[in-house]
């Protein structure tokens, strides 16, 4: 009998509170005018890494069309695969990139075969090498425009630690320099084994330096509140996709890799800006929606970046 | 015989005559007379008796007429003459010389001081009218019931009146300072209607004020009106008058006349409230039954006021001493209040006024888990809320010239949200402390000295925090980022103001004001994932010094004008210089000065009446305000943190012209109307860079921008107040648009409160002696938003572009609500009210906001998602009084 009236009052309140204090959301069809001219967008990093280098150029669209795949859901993006990139440096290196004509990962459930050209990647055609404290332009000419974009490459991260004590996943340790401002992105994959038959293991198909413009859950920080020691920093998104946590070890990966980006500050704002905008609602309880920073001329979005990249491979211990 | 009888009559008569010619000839003679007087130095009644007694002079007087008063005299001999003008100079004694004798007597007085109290039931009434029709001259009562007349000597026939009681009419027959006390009686028509609570109080009668923009906020009134929940609310009834507008439906912020949610202040008896709401905004953290009069002034804020841009809402506490116990409360869905007055002795008198969310009485007994855990977004599931509030209000006369009041405010917040507030978990809580005793000095000096305090603190804990089952047990796994977060705002300060009754015609309203702000910017501890930060305090000064002078020029035409001059003074910390490339720091040591800024806030106000029921005002006012508030969210987040003006963001102002016209129409004035333009030219203007942060940083220059912005508008509003019916319907037009450099890639744009047209229809009918029915109907424009204009990929994931800000119009906003009440049986000692209502009859979607949902990472639809308060809602409350 306790638990009956638990359960009910449990229930008045819960529902009390849902109606009064949620707001209710209902989907709406509205008179919004859709971009019909929508910009173009670049998204390029540059790293400290070997080459090649890779630029995703793509056009923005109005309005989503078809459902999408998991990956590279072309119908709602329209790839440019016919501009001209130039990437030079302070140093008076410059290299026209080509079209990279590698075919993309067999286990994506597409109909046809397409290659990352197909879908507007670029690759580096010299051996141009990224290096901390150069600066970089990128200029992309198409349809009789330019744009263009300026990046310095800032210095190294530090090395890093780990720490495996708390998670199955490891924290992460490092010491960083205090008297500049520095800014970081993180990013993670996991790696299950040699089997290709594992669908998951896509992941491990992508190139080191094309990984950065895949992977859809990145970490940036800035060492604005930080000192110089940083301990047990936990890098991992919460994983949410539609609201639905992904449940941990179906299939375990063994090992993950962990890449530290330092990025600039207008980097830093670039993808904060992506970032806060899945939490966007209008205004109401978050900031208003706001144009994302970028740091291309001509109106084109996107960003280009140079970043010195610290690579770490790990185990992962359960 | 005859004759004889004649002849002597005429002889008589001739002897008369001729004596009385001779004794005038004494008479003159009289004062002329030299006199000795032995001493140089006495009282003026020892000169008198001497001159009297000693000397033989023919004085007439009244002892006890006689001033006190030492005279010196420099010589012995005097002319009689002289010798009295001496005596009786600058004293209130005048002398005659009627039929051989002096005279003395009381100089006639040109004006006069008529002055008193007006009571119902022994209980002093405040807004009671006493009126002159002779001279067409009158005033109101005070809070204590006091008024004061200044008026030239003569017969006179006074009103004294109140709503809802009989007319008093005296004549009288004034020649000195008179005093009079009334006490009224109720309206025979009225006895239908037991008046429990405190007596309901007057409008300010908009029709003689000089100020324009000003509302008395009607209690009484407010609390007839259907509100979501059954929760009287007074900052959310305020938001149905004329030129008051807000981005969010529902929430306690709002604009006046096109300003900026910062731009308002809240005083409850002078203790300035930074925090006015419960629950991120929903609800105003001012209990209704603990204030008696609320008046909120639109743009031309008093100059005794002051410090804000837009607008000034004062709170006063009960300023009528209750004869005896009683109690009163209600109890709704939402919250509970119970308030309690009390005399403590004859000249004392104590009101608690205490407030409880529903939740936290359910939290009492059940505290929210996982049940409601639900990973969806923007609903504020596991939503863990609760308030509390408490305002105690100590009232003391000990004389009938003092009234001392103490007054303390607490307000207690609680919420958790899940996802909607980025899984933090905040308190809040602000106090505040005040003392105003009010001294009448003389008559026509009235001077009401306040010292404040208020503190508003407030954190959250920010956790991301993952729950899963694993065998049937919850684990709870903290990821990211971790730190607890505290801010905090404190002042104290104190004011002085005058009023001083110069002539029936002419008083000036003059005082100062200091007041030290310490700010707490925020400060981060037991963090996980950062390192923990502390921001330096920042000490701060706002001074003002004001004088006004409301000057009848004519009966018709009446000015008020003056000026207010501010200063602010940052003290000690950190100033920050920006040259091309870096940001320089100066080091200021506690106590050391380091800007200063000062403002001259002119003021004018004209009204001139055309006939007795309409008059014409026009208005100008400078307003300079030195703290910003940093949000760029539309509801009142409690970690929206206030800032002092710097050399970086310097002070904004606002210039205001207004023009109103006023009508009184049917018997007795129970309708009016009124229509009131005005246009604003706001400078300094701040707005935020588009993804601005705000988190963590005392440094505002690189997140604003600085530019001007105009806002214009008309309102128009008709009141009917009578026995049945009372209502008010208001319509208001305005525009507000920004210029900012920088913001919207420097051209215009409109901020999001900036609604068009917005109507409002507030009635309430009372249907027989035991029913009455109330609604509330509102249409405003929709608000501005920022939609997104198309879709682009990065990292093989959907992102928004947007383009310029708040360019898309939102669908118009309508809102109905009724609520019938049932009041029981007149004549029991325990007075109760059932009301039973449903907010948002017509159950439409009104959108809060509209944005696209980014969850997900490649959304198949172009959908908006609409949130919205609530569909139609029934609500019950129970009111009781005792």
């Amino acid at each position: 009998m306790k638990n009956l009236s638990n359960t009910y009052s449990k229930t008045i309140i819960g529902l009390f509170y849902i109606i009064l204090f949620s707001g209710c959301f209902t989907q709406e069809e509205l008179d919004v005018e859709f971009d019909t001219n929508p910009p173009i967008v670049i998204h390029a990093v540059i790293t400290d890494q070997a080459g090649p280098y890779y630029v995703h150029i793509s056009r923005a669209v109005g309005e989503v069309t078809v459902n999408p795949v998991n990956f590279l859901p072309s119908a709602n993006y329209i790839p440019i695969t016919d501009a001209t990139v130039t990437l030079s440096d302070d140093q008076g290196n410059s290299d026209v990139l080509v079209p990279y004509d590698q075919e993309f990962p067999s286990t994506v459930p597409q109909s046809e075969t397409r290659t990352f050209a197909q879908y507007g990647f670029y690759r580096t055609s010299t051996n141009i090498q990224g290096a901390a404290g150069r600066a970089y332009t990128l200029t992309v000419q198409h349809e009789g425009k330019t744009y263009e974009a300026k990046a310095t490459m800032p210095s190294t991260p530090p090395a890093i630690t780990l720490n495996h004590e708390k998670f199955i996943y490891p924290l992460l340790s490092f010491n960083q320099p205090v008297l500049e401002e520095n800014y970081y992105m993180f990013l993670y994959r996991d790696f299950f084994g040699d089997d290709p038959s594992n669908g998951l293991n896509i992941q491990n198909q992508f190139e080191d330096n094309l990984w950065p413009l895949f992977f859809p859950i990145f970490q940036v920080y800035t060492d604005q509140f930080w000192t110089e020691q940083v301990k047990d920093l936990d890098i991992y998104a919460p994983n949410y996709e539609q609201g639905q946590p992904i449940v941990f070890c179906v299939d375990c990966p063994e090992n993950i890799q962990i890449q530290m980006h330092s990025i600039s500050r207008e980097a830093y704002e670039f993808y904060d800006a992506l970032n806060q905008q899945t939490r966007n609602d209008g205004g109401t309880f978050n900031p208003e929606p706001a144009p994302p920073p970028t740091n291309f001329t001509n109106g084109a979005l996107g960003l280009f970046r140079a970043s010195s990249v610290r690579s770490i491979t790990a185990p992962v211990r359960y | 015989m005859k004759k004889s009888i004649a002849t002597k009559g005429l002889l008589v008569l001739l002897c008369v005559c001729i004596s009385t010619f001779l004794l005038a000839q004494t008479n003159q003679l009289l004062l002329e007379k030299t006199v000795q007087v032995k001493q140089k130095q006495g009282t003026l009644l020892d000169f008198v008796k001497y001159l009297n007694q000693s000397q033989g002079i023919p004085l007439f007087y009244d002892e006890s007429m006689i001033p006190d008063k030492i005279v010196k005299l420099g010589q012995k001999n005097w002319e009689l003459k002289a010798l009295l003008n001496k005596l009786f100079q600058n004293t209130s004694i005048e002398y005659r010389y009627i039929s051989g004798q002096i005279i003395l007597r009381k100089k006639k007085k040109t004006k006069v001081n008529f002055s008193g109290t007006i009571k119902v039931d022994g209980e002093q009434l405040a807004g009671a009218t006493v009126y002159v029709p002779e001279l067409g001259i009158g005033s109101t009562t005070d809070a204590n019931g006091y008024y004061s007349l200044i008026l030239p000597p003569g017969k006179y026939t006074s009103v004294f009146s109140f709503i809802g009681h009989e007319r008093e009419n005296r004549t009288l027959q004034l020649k000195d300072d008179t005093s009079m006390d009334i006490n009224l009686s109720p309206s025979i028509d009225k006895l239908g209607e037991v008046v429990v609570s405190a007596p309901q109080k007057k409008q300010a009668d908009l029709l003689e004020a000089t100020q324009t923009g000003a509302h008395q906020v009607d209690l009484q009134q407010v609390k007839r009106m259907p509100i979501l929940g059954g929760d009287t609310d007074v900052l959310k009834s305020i938001q149905t008058l004329p030129g008051i507008q807000n981005a969010t439906p529902g929430v306690v912020n709002f604009s006046v006349r096109g300003g900026t949610y910062d731009q308002n202040l809240v005083l409850l008896d002078g203790i300035p409230v930074y925090n006015t709401s419960h629950s991120l905004g929903f609800f105003s953290s001012i209990n209704p039954d603990a204030v008696d009069k609320v008046t909120i002034y639109k743009g031309d804020i008093p100059a005794k006021y002051g410090r804000r841009l837009s607008s000034i809402t004062t709170m006063q506490t009960s300023n009528d001493l209750v004869k005896k116990f009683n109690l009163s409360g209600d109890i709704s869905l939402l919250s509970s209040r119970l308030s309690v007055n009390t005399p403590l002795g004859k000249k004392v008198a104590l009101r608690i006024a205490g407030r409880i969310s529903t939740s936290a009485i359910a939290n009492l007994f059940y505290t929210p888990t996982q049940d409601f855990t639900q990973p969806s977004r923007n609903q504020i599931h596991n939503a863990e809320m609760a308030y509390t509030d408490l305002i105690a209000s100590v009232l003391v006369k000990p004389s009938d010239k003092d009234q001392v009041k103490f007054t303390t405010m607490l307000s207690q917040d609680q919420f958790e949200g899940f996802n909607v507030v980025a899984n933090r978990t905040f308190n809040w809580k602000s106090t505040g402390m005040a003392i105003n005793w009010r001294r009448k000095f003389k008559p026509g000096l009235v001077g009401n000295f306040n010292l404040h305090y208020s503190n508003f603190q407030k954190g959250y804990l920010t956790e991301n925090a993952l729950s899963y089952k694993t065998n049937g047990v919850f684990v709870r796994r903290v990821y990211g980022i971790t730190y607890n977060w505290q801010a905090a705002m404190e002042q104290i300060g104190a004011q002085m103001d005058f009023t001083y009754q110069l002539s029936p015609k002419s008083s000036l309203n003059f005082g100062a004001m200091a007041t030290k702000h310490r700010f707490h910017p925020g400060k981060t501890f037991g963090s996980q994932g950062i390192n923990d930060i502390t921001l330096l305090d920042r000490h701060s000064v706002e001074t003002a010094l004001y004088l006004m002078h409301q000057l009848q020029l004519s009966p018709k035409l009446e000015i008020n004008y003056g000026t207010r001059i501010s200063g602010f003074y940052n003290i000690g910390g950190i100033r920050y210089i920006y040259n091309d490339t870096q940001r320089l720091s100066q080091h200021y040591k506690p106590g050391e000065l380091m800007d200063s800024f000062f403002g001259l806030e002119p003021r004018f106000n004209l009204r001139y009446k055309l006939n007795p029921n309409t008059s014409l005002k026009i208005s100008y006012n400078r307003n300079y305000q030195y703290l910003h508030q940093l949000n760029n969210s539309s509801v009142q987040l409690p970690t929206n943190i206030w800032l002092p003006v710097s050399n970086n963001v310097k002070p904004r102002f606002v210039d205001q012209f207004s023009l109103g016209y006023f009508i009184k129409l049917g018997k007795q004035g129970k309708w009016d109307f009124s229509v009131e333009a005005y246009a604003r030219f706001m400078h300094q203007v701040i707005d935020y860079r588009d993804n601005a942060n705000l988190f963590l940083n005392d440094n505002l220059a690189n997140e604003v921008r600085t530019g001007t912005g105009q806002a214009f508008g008309m309102e128009l509003m008709l009141r009917k107040k009578g026995k049945r019916l009372n209502g008010v319907l208001s319509y208001t037009l305005s525009r507000v648009i920004f210029n900012i450099p920088g913001i919207n890639q420097g051209e215009p744009y409109a901020p999001r409160y900036d609604r068009p047209h917005n109507v409002s229809l507030n009635l309430s009918y009372e249907l027989g002696r035991r029913w009455r029915i109330a609604s509330t109907f509102t249409y405003m424009s929709g608000a501005y938003t920022t939609l997104p204009r198309g879709w682009f990929t990065v990292n093989n994931r959907l992102y928004n572009y947007f383009t310029e800000r708040n360019s898309f119009r939102l669908p118009y906003f309508m809102q109905w609500d009724i609520g019938i009440t049932l009041k029981s049986k007149q004549k029991r000692r325990w007075q109760g009210e059932w009301t039973f209502g449903v907010t948002n009859v017509l159950n439409r979607s009104n959108a809060l906001a509209i944005f696209r949902d980014q969850r997900s990472y490649h959304p198949s639809s172009n959908n908006l998602t609409n949130m919205y308060l609530a569909g139609w809602l029934p609500y019950i409350t129970y009111t009781f009084k005792f």
